[in-house]
């Protein structure tokens, strides 16, 4: 059998007791806090990050020439195509034997992020640019502006705010994702758990973690919602 | 029509195939026997259980079956006058089979407990399933007490990590405890210099720095008072002479070398 029910360990009590005992989380209050603070400063930091290597990618990726447009395609199709806690375990365990250690988990676990992050962030970038009417690029080569002054100061500028609920959406994936770097062994959120969880037995900490995760992305999801409202309100 | 014609090929293949398997079942047993009668032990064939997928304790080695309990077993079956011949089960199928008598004896890196005792008999202790200390090859740190402010790594619910708790406790550990998903991420950021030791079971730490080049070490052996015992069938005329051997074994010095051989270090205490 694949799956078994005993029905004898099921009850109202164990439910409460396995899942709901909060009393195991207000006495370690300490370590849950901690993690807390790391995904959240992990989430931040690789947000910043990656907007500024994704927007870099995004101009590259649109760049008419292939030497510029070709690496970053290729950056961005590896990244996108490959799961983040792939790239995590070979940037933390495998780095070293080439010369590359990193001492600080947290900075491992960053620069994955962040070099993830770019890759969606840049595609985020490209849309943006590319959904500015194409009469601002001509109209701005037509007053003497060259390409690059007419994307510094007409398109991108344009273009980033409409990038701004896909980037707070890029926030909420990336505080989710923090728990992969749990597994090169970083006390974020969901490992702070997970030792509590292996010392008391008790999964009322995974379940705090749950809630808390929740708590953070819960009103970013409804704000990206209405910002994305407000926008199509004013373009349209 | 077409019924008999594809009955009538393929009958004669599923004579020829079952006529295969049951040679290839006759090929297994005589492989088995060959391979178990190396020793020369000589005597009754005796069944042996174990399940063999546990380096260095019992595994398979360029398709013949290896480890530290099969040579030992071997050892115990020269002198005690019989020849073990394997056989590979599940772990959790050990006690029940030995219930049954489905096998003559059973050795699987099987820790002595109470429970345990109360459905098969044991052997006397044959293993110390100590915890240990791992360090890089060239670490100052030589035992517990010059871990000071390094880092830990254990494996996540492992018996490794809640004696890294308590010795965090006594205030030997002052620095962080890491804890990884498996001891293979432990032992690999241990030999990236990411962490400066690793605490966890003594075979599986022993094994690693045995078979991955000099670049880790066991400085030390934790005790927790857990043996490995050769386990029988209830009231087993066994019971005796392999003690009488084992005896034997521990104080010739054929264990310490057998225990060389699997984990490269000397015992510091034979059971």
């Amino acid at each position: 059998m694949p799956v078994e029910f005993d029905l004898d360990s099921f009850s109202l009590e164990r439910l409460q007791t396995n899942y709901l005992d909060f009393g195991i989380v207000f006495n370690n209050l300490d370590a849950i806090l901690q993690g807390v603070l790391i995904t959240i400063a992990l989430a931040l930091l690789a947000e910043v990050f990656g907007i500024v290597l994704g927007l870099v990618l995004a101009l590259l990726k649109i760049a008419r020439s292939r030497i510029l447009s070709w690496p970053a395609q290729v950056y961005i199709d590896v990244f996108r195509g490959t799961p983040l806690l792939v790239q995590i375990t070979i940037i933390y365990f495998t780095t070293a034997s080439v010369g590359l250690r990193f001492e600080s988990l947290f900075f491992a676990g960053l620069v994955a992020l962040s070099l993830n992050s770019a890759a969606y962030v840049a595609e985020i970038f490209r849309a943006g640019i590319q959904s500015i009417d194409k009469g601002q690029m001509e109209a701005g080569r037509a007053s003497g502006l060259s390409y690059g002054q007419t994307m510094r100061y007409i398109i991108v500028p344009q273009a980033f705010r409409r990038t701004i609920p896909p980037l707070t959406n890029e926030f909420v994936t990336l505080v989710k994702d923090t728990s992969l770097v749990s597994v090169i062994g970083l006390a974020e959120l969901l490992r702070a758990a997970r030792v509590l969880q292996s010392e008391t037995f008790n999964g009322t900490p995974l379940i705090a973690a749950a809630l808390i995760y929740l708590a953070i992305c819960l009103p970013l999801i409804y704000l990206t919602n209405i910002l994305e409202r407000r926008l199509t309100r004013r373009t349209a | 029509m077409m019924t008999t014609r594809w009955l009538r090929s393929v009958f004669p293949a599923v004579l020829i195939l079952a006529a295969a398997l049951t040679l290839a079942g006759c090929g297994g047993g005589g492989g088995g026997e060959e391979g178990s009668g190396g020793g020369g032990g000589g005597g009754e064939q005796i069944t042996v259980a174990s399940d063999i997928a546990f380096p260095p304790f019992e595994f398979t080695k360029n398709g013949r079956t290896v480890g530290f309990d099969i040579d030992l077993m071997r050892e115990i079956g020269k002198r005690a006058g019989f020849t073990p011949e394997f056989k590979n089960v599940t772990f959790d199928g050990i006690i029940p089979g030995l219930g049954n008598n489905l096998y003559d004896a059973s050795i699987s890196a099987m820790t002595i407990t109470e429970e345990r005792e109360q459905s098969v008999d044991f052997s006397d202790p044959y293993f110390n399933a100590d915890q240990s200390l791992l360090v890089q090859s060239e670490s100052p740190i030589k035992s517990v007490d010059d871990i000071g402010d390094g880092t830990v790594g254990v494996q996540l619910g492992t018996t490794g990590e809640l004696k890294a708790k308590e010795l965090k406790k006594e205030g030997k550990i002052k620095g962080e405890i890491r804890t990884f998903d498996t001891t293979t991420d432990a032992f690999s950021a241990l030999e990236n210099g990411q962490i400066q030791a690793v605490i966890n079971d003594f075979p599986v730490s022993a094994y690693r720095a045995k078979t991955g080049g000099e670049s880790l070490e066991v400085v030390q052996t934790i005790p927790t008072g857990e043996q490995y015992g050769v386990s029988f069938p209830e009231d087993s005329d066994l019971v005796d002479p392999v003690n009488k051997a084992l005896e034997e074994i521990k104080k010739d010095g054929t264990y310490a070398k057998l225990y060389e051989k699997w984990f490269g270090q000397k015992p510091e205490e034979i059971p």
